[in-house]
């Protein structure tokens, strides 16, 4: 009995937490949306082309790729063509690239900015949410630059409408890694090291330059293990209309998501306090 | 409601404590938050930045708060910003708060000014179009227009802190707290943030709390001062009082500093073992000059067992270490006997000091002194230990010809040898015997009416004609409480009378231009071009001064009925004359205006 009530007690506590960040969201969206401008444009301050670069990285890095798949290694796998195959890394790179920058530009922000954050009136808890939205900026450019690489193939179809339900999935869980990392590195700077070395396994272990085919028999349950292969997957469909997962595992993957942003929020506002001792 | 905030204070804090953990590892310190770190000095010792602090702080008052580096001020601030959080107590805050705790926070190197201020506020919770009327603002107050557009990496700190303070204050903040930003700027704006401030004070009832190092500047702005030493307060009070004991204290600071230097040296010499040093002091009670020299020809320190220790002042081979920073001359023969004197000038340290090596087992129960003295305030002698606690003390009095006295050791025990606020600065080098104030009839006064002429008599006494500069800065201030000079008067240059040891020097205003009035007469002398060369010196530690009076001759001016300063300080001459227009000749105007048509 004790520990039901104390298992409801935590319950009630951190939707308490997280209607307190939503009602800080709301409060606080026009102020939220002017920072993370000036964060985009933090960005490349200082250039000379300026938020001219979001395009146009966008358009170097997927060039770039296209150089050495299309025209150096000359790349094909069984069914796909060449230009189908560059097609199919790029769905899957892209969104896992904005998933690396979304945590890598949140890692330091709360630490690095304590003492103006404890003096604003933004909330804290809201830094996190301004680098993954700074950061889905040159996501979205990319994607645009897919889009027009995809328009004129076969891949073309309906399935591209599906685009927003793996976009929602991916920003819950970079907002979700980013609260968490954001948190720790205030308290435990050392953080940001495993990050980067947790980011670049990632992305070998993760389908981007495969599909689970590829993987040998033996190491698909780490393919199918990973939760980043639920996030690929659907913008897979979304894009290029196939898959390797069930359409089911979408539903639970949001379900979670949303559950697991619920549940750093809450742990972020908790942590909040300690911030305090940090300088 | 109104109401209401208008009765609760600003800031509220009870017992207000901030301990913070230095620990020996940053990895204990993560353990620390996991609650697993052991609490002993090997992984943490605790620094309480802040102790038992009790303040409350009016809607609308204006509060210096001053101290040495270290002494807490900044956590202070930091408590109240709500920028880190007390360890124990409370701290209630009642009010919207801006703080200038640091310059550059928040400010990107590689945006431009208008970036930043566009970010800054922002992070005030200014955004849209309401962001947009107030940059207007802080661009008219700032005054850079030219450099705006240009990024900030380009700006100089005195810009940077111009644009800070500017988005700080365009806000209208109710709590505003600034931590020794405005000494950055130059002296144009450095003054118009004063005047700001002194606006947003008493116009929009805004709560100030300045940290400075400047208490002459903050004694014009704040009316109330609090002086934080070691984490807690050691003054909360008045301008005037809260300045003469800090100063008394970095004169005491920098006397210690000295001190342990030559004591330092006496240790060497002797067995640090077997012996400890104790000092012998003797000094005016004033802290300035004695009126007198103060002749002295030798002191003993008597043991329990009757052992003893001897100076003979004149001695020149003697293990009593003389410090050098005092003001004691050279042997000479006062009255037919050998002896030094403690001279009426050449120090800031108006005294004697010696530093013995006595050995452990000697404590001194008693002092005898001979000494030959004829000023009118006495001379006071201290035994003390390197702790400061009082041993012996005794007061060394006027009379005829030499004295000898044993003074027995002090029953209260455990008493700390402290510096007494001064009454006047300087080295007495040259010396403010007397200041009259003169009428147009030469007759001595204290109030004069507006316009008339008024003379001020200065009696300057310097000490030997071989030591007394020939050339001297003269300073006349006139001030009201709680305000900035109103006048001025500084002869950067004045020559002083070739020969001689006295001189009268009359300092002629041809017209009183002060508004009614009680008014404030402080005068000083200093070496020549003090004011030509720039210093940050504290007055009291100020060596350059000869004498400057602390506190001001009251001088009551009288209104002539129509003419006044209506709150303003100054007067300026001027003439009313009154032309009447005849009313026929307008009419005849007129009527030529319309025959023209």
């Amino acid at each position: 009995m004790a520990e039901l009530s104390l298992s409801r007690r935590a319950l009630t506590g951190v939707l308490e937490q997280v209607r307190l960040v939503a009602a800080d969201i709301v409060r606080c969206r026009r102020i939220l949306s002017t920072l993370t401008g000036i964060e985009c444009r933090q960005k490349y301050a200082g250039s000379v082309l300026g938020t001219l670069w979001y395009p146009l990285y966008s358009l170097l890095l997927l060039g770039s790729y296209c150089f050495i798949y299309l025209v150096v290694f000359r790349m094909k796998y069984k069914e796909f063509s060449t230009y189908s195959y560059v097609l199919f890394i790029f769905s899957g790179l892209v969104p896992y690239l904005g998933f690396s920058e979304s945590v890598t530009s949140s890692l330091n922000s709360v630490r690095s900015n304590l003492a103006i954050l404890r003096n604003s009136v933004f909330p804290i808890e809201l830094v996190p949410v301004k680098h993954v939205l700074a950061a889905f900026v040159p996501l979205l450019c990319s994607l645009a630059v897919l889009l027009a690489m995809i328009a004129p193939t076969s891949h073309a179809g309906s399935h591209l409408l599906y685009l927003p339900i793996p976009l929602v999935c991916l920003f819950l869980v970079s907002l979700t890694v980013a609260w968490i990392v954001s948190g720790i590195a205030v308290v435990l700077p050392d953080v940001a090291q495993l990050v980067n070395v947790g980011l670049l396994l990632f992305m070998f272990i993760s389908p981007i330059g495969y599909t689970v085919d590829m993987v040998p028999p033996r190491a698909r349950p780490l393919v199918y293990f990973n939760p980043m292969t639920y996030l690929i997957e659907p913008f897979r469909y979304a894009l290029l209309g196939v898959r390797n997962t069930p359409l089911w595992t979408d539903a639970i993957i949001l379900g979670v998501a949303a559950m697991l942003a619920c549940a750093a929020a809450a742990l972020f506002n908790q942590m909040t306090p300690v911030f305090f001792d940090y300088e | 409601m109104l109401s209401d905030s208008r009765t609760t204070p600003a800031i509220l804090a009870r017992d207000l404590t901030k301990v913070y953990r230095l620990y020996q590892r940053p990895a204990y310190r993560l353990l620390d938050l996991l609650g697993l770190c052991p609490d002993d000095a090997q992984h943490f010792s605790r620094h309480a930045a802040l102790s038992d602090v009790n303040i409350e702080i009016e809607r609308g008052q204006k509060v210096a708060i001053i101290g040495r580096n270290g002494a807490g001020k900044s956590t202070l601030l930091k408590l109240i910003a709500g920028v880190i959080r007390p360890t124990s107590g409370s701290i209630v805050v009642h009010g919207r708060i801006s703080n200038l705790l640091q310059l550059g926070t928040g400010f990107h190197p590689e945006f431009t000014g208008r970036q930043n201020v566009y970010a800054s506020l922002a992070h005030q919770g200014i955004a849209g179009r309401e962001a947009d009327r107030a940059f207007d603002d802080v661009l008219a107050f700032a005054e850079i227009e030219e450099y705006i557009d240009q990024p900030m990496k380009t700006y100089s700190t005195g810009m940077c802190s111009r644009l800070m303070f500017s988005s700080t204050v365009v806000l209208n903040p109710e709590i505003l707290i600034v931590d020794e930003i405005l000494g950055v700027g130059d002296a144009y704006f450095s003054h118009k943030s004063f005047e700001k401030m002194r606006a947003l004070t008493s116009q929009q009832h805004t709560t100030l709390l300045l940290v400075t190092h400047d208490i002459y500047s903050a004694m014009n702005l704040c009316d109330r001062f609090v002086w934080i030493d070691f984490g807690r307060i050691k003054f909360d009070g008045e301008a005037r009082t809260a300045v003469a004991m800090y100063e008394a204290s970095i004169k005491e600071q920098e006397e210690r500093a000295l001190r342990q230097r030559t004591a330092a040296g006496v240790s060497e010499k002797a067995d640090v073992e077997t012996t400890r040093p104790m000092h012998v002091l003797i000094r005016s009670r004033t802290g300035f000059a004695l009126p007198k020299p103060l002749a002295i020809e030798s002191i003993s320190l008597v043991g329990v067992d009757g052992a003893a220790s001897t100076l003979i002042a004149a001695d020149a081979s003697t293990d009593w270490h003389l410090l050098p920073e005092g003001s004691v001359g050279r042997e000479e023969i006062v009255d037919g006997r050998r002896c030094r004197v403690l001279q009426t000038h050449g120090s800031i340290y108006h005294k004697a000091e010696w530093v013995i090596a006595l050995p452990s087992a000697f404590t001194p129960i008693a002092a005898g002194v001979s000494w030959n003295y004829t000023g009118a305030e006495p001379a006071e002698l201290a035994v003390f230990s390197h702790a400061r606690h009082v041993l012996v003390r005794g007061e060394l009095s006027a009379g005829s010809g030499w004295q000898a006295r044993t003074f027995q050791a002090t029953t209260a025990g455990r008493e700390e040898l402290s510096t007494p606020a001064q009454t006047e600065y300087g080295t007495g080098t040259v010396r403010i015997v007397g200041v009259q104030m003169l009428d147009a009839a030469g007759q001595e006064t204290t109030r004069v009416k507006h316009g008339d002429p008024l003379t001020l008599r200065v009696h300057l006494h310097m000490h030997g004609e071989r030591l007394a500069p020939r050339q001297i800065t003269f300073v006349l201030g006139i001030t009201r409480q709680n305000t900035p000079y109103a006048v001025n008067v500084v002869n950067h240059h004045l020559d002083l009378p070739a020969t001689g040891d006295d001189c009268v020097l009359d300092v002629r205003l041809a017209t009183v231009e002060l508004g009614s009035g009680t008014w404030y007469v402080r005068v000083g002398v200093a070496e020549a071009g003090l004011f030509e060369r720039p210093t940050i010196k504290y007055f009291a530690v100020d060596a350059e001064w000869h004498h400057l009076m602390r506190e001001g001759i009251p001088l009551e001016v009288l209104s002539i009925g129509h003419l006044d300063a209506a709150g303003c300080f100054m007067v300026h001459p001027a003439t009313f004359t009154v032309h009447q227009i005849e009313p026929s000749s307008v009419a005849k105007d007129q009527a030529a205006a319309v025959a023209d048509e």
